[in-house]
């Protein structure tokens, strides 16, 4: 699975830079014009719980960053560190208590309720620790989902479903329930159900958190794939440094504020997951500035 | 402190306890106003006391077997709120209370609700029985007299025995309950998905496909068999064995089509993209089929029971109007008194008048026995009726055999008897007619003189009838449409009758139908058939019996028959032991015998009586049996909305539109409570076309009208049940997706 899928990913990318190449555009020049589009742009963001009670507690302390379209960002820190109330707010979940997301140029922190169940289902996907696939569903109809509440037509719809379940490998388990596959399966599932609606921007939320080391290297995978395929931008939360290695840039936070920052680079994938180790290392005070 | 976790318990559970609330206040509430129903007597006329008084007999029997009914949904009610507080009560244990507070816990606040329930059924019940007293006036055309505030005592210790009863049963069920909580399995739980009930396809297939073919099997096998009318009137048991196979396969095929038929619709759903493509919709396919699958057994046994309701509440309702629909038709007279000329054996007392026989004066000699029918300026008007002499002779023949039916080929095929008209009919419909009697289609079919008939349409101020030479005329007012088809039919082909030697045709097309055809004041009527002809063939014939019939002004009806009822009353005391058989009596040497009055205020008063005992029983029997499947409907409705809370949340954080979310609930709940009405009342209806044939053997017998009003009363219980639900469920998606 793992090989085919990072067969596919060469193949493709092949094919991208011969489609760069042969337009007038060059392929740097390319890279860039859609480097910088900005997904996504976090502006002092706070989040405090208890305001009207007596005891306050600040899970975000002014969190700013941006992602640009076709990123892999993980955010990465220790539990209690804001990392879920942060994505939470991201996706329209929760409400900050102060601060600005712009998602694909919209605000969604002062976005009015009505507008953001119609944003969350154009502009967002998910994917959840425990896949959270709808049970009286099978996974074929599952990933279906987002798309026939857009109200694609059932054409389209049907296409889609089964090039996604291509890709991701999961065609054998299209008639089957959730609680009738494996969690690896599921969450290859969840990836596709996230996808399917071609969101500007993809929440992780420890997507391999519930996985073994196998699946969840089957699962990273697929995010690579996706990535280079659809041109996903994937924000992911994890406590995991090993998932966090699969992205391209890790965002360390702390008591509700970013910490650090790594991007890989030209770095293997073991030369960053150790980098990753480091900086986790730091934050859990072992090694004293 | 327990208190406190009671009342803050109850305040916070107070949705989930409102199913519960709901059942049980509106049964007290019914069961207090109902049983009142014997007090109701003092404020009408004193002569429907008796009535009165045995239908609170009948309710209060009936009360305690319904108590048994709601005792079981009762329990079910509760159950539903312990399942969906396992979990806080295992929670109760885990943080170290004991089993014994845990129970007391639950006990308590069951308490608590179950009284409040019960004190505001009772409450509203008070209420309602006021107004029931005006209900029942209207019921049997009574005025309420001397209206004051009732409390019946004997209602309330009815009613709060059979719910005390309840209530100690359900707690102990409880208690059972708790004692075998499993703190792993309560835990987990809550992270296990539910797994999916739906039948493999190729079971969906088969036995969904199965199930309906059944189904419409057993409606048209009903339809054709119709009613084991055989049964009951011949003894015969082959039509009752068909009637059980036909009801077998109906149960069966509907327990077939719940079982499968939800899977059957995902199998047909499922290959239509386009229409499974579609918003929420392959969701709320599932989930629906998915529940009714579970379920199965019970919404197959709610459709039943909903069957079975429609059907007895619709005859009952039918039945209760019919009594009373046509009495202006059939009790047309102030008062009758009937009476024959032959004796005991049958042989005939008087010649027929061609021969010189003479009819004596009814009037005149009940006038010399202390009756005078023209007291009070009443009117009266002496309706002689003959048999045709050949046809006479051979029935009394055939009435004292033992094998009545071999004389009917002594009877010439046109003579005057209903088996000449019985020919125009199909076999059902013969059937249908000759009912219980295996001579019937050889009675001789009354003959009365047009000019006796003229003084009838007279005396009640009708248009009089002219016949031409040679022709005859049929009237009739009862014997149900079976009958009625048959004589149009007979009389539109020109069905030829011989009369003491006499050809007639008929004159009309249509039998006579209206008050004019009503011979005797009877509640159903009294006519079968009798034919109208010219004077000089009646004079041919035997003189067989009479209707002395009397028409006071309205002003002074009631006088009149308070005189004839002293009259007879009199005369029973002086007679104590009549030396006649039976009512009749003898007037000496004078050849009749006369039966007892009729007095058209009592046989309405009776009308009226079954009218509002029927409907009484009909209304409290199917307003709780929907009261019943309503609650279980709903409570499994609410059951899968609470446990489907995880998945409003996750299509919610998947950005579904709250309409949507919305549109599917209602669909969902919408779907499970409609399913099995429409396919009970789709039953029913097949069934009440086979009710309303035999029911109009009897009396006029509307379909449209007695199942309109019993749709009424389902539809407005099932209506509220629905509300509650879709309140309660619309409260829960809010707090999954707040």
């Amino acid at each position: 699975m793992a090989k085919k899928l990072a067969t596919d990913m060469q193949d493709k990318e092949k094919q991208r830079q011969d489609t760069a190449r042969s337009t007038s555009m060059p392929t740097s020049a390319a890279s860039s014009t859609s480097a910088d589009e900005k997904i996504l742009s976090v502006q002092n963001l706070q989040k405090i719980y208890g305001l009207r009670r007596g005891s306050q507690t600040k899970a975000l302390a002014g969190v700013s960053f941006d992602v640009h379209k076709g990123e892999m960002v993980a955010i990465m820190g220790p539990s209690g560190s804001g990392k879920t109330t942060l994505l939470n707010c991201i996706a329209t979940i929760d409400s900050p208590t102060a601060g600005e997301i712009f998602i694909a140029g919209e605000n969604v922190a002062r976005m009015k309720s009505t507008a953001v169940a119609d944003f969350r289902r154009k502009q967002l996907g998910f994917i959840f620790q425990d896949a959270n696939l709808l049970d009286t569903l099978t996974c074929q109809e599952n990933i279906a989902l987002p798309l026939c509440i857009s109200h694609e037509k059932s054409r389209d719809i049907a296409q889609r479903v089964h090039d996604l379940q291509k890709e991701l490998n999961i065609l054998d388990i299209a008639n089957k329930y959730p609680y009738q596959v494996s969690g690896g399966q599921a969450q290859r599932a969840a990836a596709a159900r996230a996808i399917s609606t071609n969101p500007s921007l993809v929440l992780a939320d420890e997507p391999t958190g519930a996985l073994d080391s196998k699946n969840s290297k089957i699962l990273l995978e697929c995010f690579e794939a996706l990535n280079a395929i659809h041109g996903a931008t994937i924000l992911m939360v994890t406590h995991d440094a090993f998932a966090a290695s699969f992205f391209k840039r890790v965002l360390f936070i702390r008591d509700g504020e970013i910490f650090s920052e790594l991007y890989r680079g030209e770095l293997t994938r073991q030369a960053f997951l150790e980098s990753i180790m480091n900086v986790v290392a730091v934050i859990g005070g072992q090694n004293v500035r | 402190m327990y208190a406190k976790l009671f009342i803050g318990n109850l305040k916070k559970n107070f949705r989930d306890y409102g199913i519960f609330f709901f059942t049980v206040a509106l049964s007290a509430a019914v069961f207090y106003a109902f049983n009142t129903i014997g007090l109701q007597a003092s404020f009408l006329s004193e002569s429907l006391s008796d009535v009165f008084q045995l239908m609170a007999t009948l309710l209060k029997g009936l009360t305690v077997g319904l108590a048994v009914i709601l005792g079981f949904l009762m329990v079910y009610a509760n159950n539903y709120l312990l399942k969906r507080r396992k979990k806080e009560f295992g929670l109760y244990e885990l943080l170290g209370m004991r089993k014994t507070t845990v129970s007391l816990i639950m006990m308590g606040e069951t308490a608590i609700c179950f009284v409040m329930a019960l004190a505001l059924g009772i409450a509203v019940g008070v209420v309602l029985s006021q107004f029931l007293i005006f209900v029942s006036a209207a019921l049997f055309q009574n005025a309420v007299t001397n209206f004051h505030f009732i409390l019946s005592w004997e209602a309330l210790q009815l009613v709060v025995l059979c719910f005390g009863i309840t209530f100690l049963i359900t707690l102990l069920l409880n208690l059972l309950s708790l004692r075998h909580l499993n703190l792993e399995k309560l835990f987990k739980g809550a992270r296990m998905n539910e797994e999916q009930r739906l039948r493999k396809g190729w079971i969906a297939l088969c036995v969904g496909v199965a199930g309906i073919a059944l189904l419409l099997f057993a409606c048209v096998r009903l339809s054709i068999q119709g009613f084991p009318l055989d049964a009951v009137n011949k003894g015969g048991s082959e039509s009752l064995i068909d009637f059980l196979v036909t009801t077998l396969l109906m149960i069966i095929g509907v327990y077939a089509l719940f079982f499968a038929g939800p899977s059957l619709f995902v199998l047909i759903a499922t290959r239509a993209q386009r229409f499974y493509y579609k918003g929420l919709r392959m969701f709320t396919i599932r989930q629906v089929a998915s529940r009714i699958t579970s379920n199965s057994f019970s919404m197959g046994t709610v459709c039943l029971v909903l069957f079975l309701a429609i059907t007895s509440v619709s005859t009952g309702l039918g039945i209760a109007i019919g009594t009373s629909a046509d009495l202006d038709r059939t009790v047309p007279y102030t008062a009758t008194i009937s009476g024959t000329f032959i004796a005991d054996d049958g042989a005939p007392l008087i010649q027929s008048p061609a021969k010189g026989g003479t009819i004596p004066d009814a009037a005149d000699l009940l006038r010399a026995r202390g009756l005078d029918v023209c007291r009070f300026n009443t009117k009266a008007n002496q309706a002689n009726l003959f048999f045709d002499p050949g046809v006479q002779e051979v029935y009394y023949k055939a009435l004292q055999s033992e094998n009545p039916e071999s004389y009917a080929s002594q009877i010439a095929p046109n003579a005057p008897v209903l088996a000449t008209f019985l020919q125009y009919g199909s076999e059902e419909e013969r059937d249908q007619v000759m009912g219980s009697s295996a001579s019937f289609g050889i009675t001789p079919l009354r003959i009365e003189p047009l000019s006796c008939y003229n003084k009838t349409c007279q005396l009640l101020g009708a248009p009089t009838l002219s016949l031409p030479t040679g022709r005859y005329a049929v009237s009739a007012n009862t014997g149900g449409r079976a009958l009625a088809l048959v004589l149009e039919r007979a009389l539109s082909e020109g069905c030829s009758i011989n009369v003491a030697g006499t050809n007639l045709a008929p004159a009309k097309i249509t039998a006579i139908s209206d008050k004019t055809a009503a011979l005797v004041d009877m509640g159903y009527g009294g006519n079968t058939t009798t034919l109208i002809v010219p004077d000089d063939v009646a004079a041919q014939c035997i003189p067989h019996s009479f209707s002395l019939q009397m028409v006071a002004s309205q002003d002074q009806a009631k006088a009149f028959q308070d005189y004839c009822q002293a009259s007879e009353d009199a005369y029973n005391q002086a007679h104590p032991t009549d030396e006649n058989i039976g009512a009749f009596r003898l007037f000496g040497s004078v050849p009749l015998q006369i039966s007892l009055i009729s007095l058209q205020d009592t046989i309405i008063q009776q009308a009226q009586s079954v009218t509002g005992l029927v409907g009484y029983l009909a209304a409290y029997i199917g307003f709780i049996l929907v009261m019943s499947v309503a609650t279980i409907v709903a409570i499994q409705m609410l059951t899968n909305v609470s446990d489907s809370a995880g998945r409003y949340r996750l299509l919610w954080d998947l950005g579904t539109p709250y309409p949507l979310l919305k549109g599917t609930l209602v669909a969902q709940i919408l779907f499970y409570f409609l399913l099995p009405l429409v396919v009970g009342f789709g039953i029913a209806a097949v069934a009440m076309v086979q009710v309303e044939k035999v029911a109009n053997l009897l009396m006029p017998f509307s379909i449209v009208e007695s199942s309109l009003a019993a749709a009424l009363v389902f539809l407005s219980v099932y209506s509220i049940y629905l509300f509650i639900c879709y309140t309660i469920s619309k409260g829960l998606l809010l707090r999954a997706t707040s």
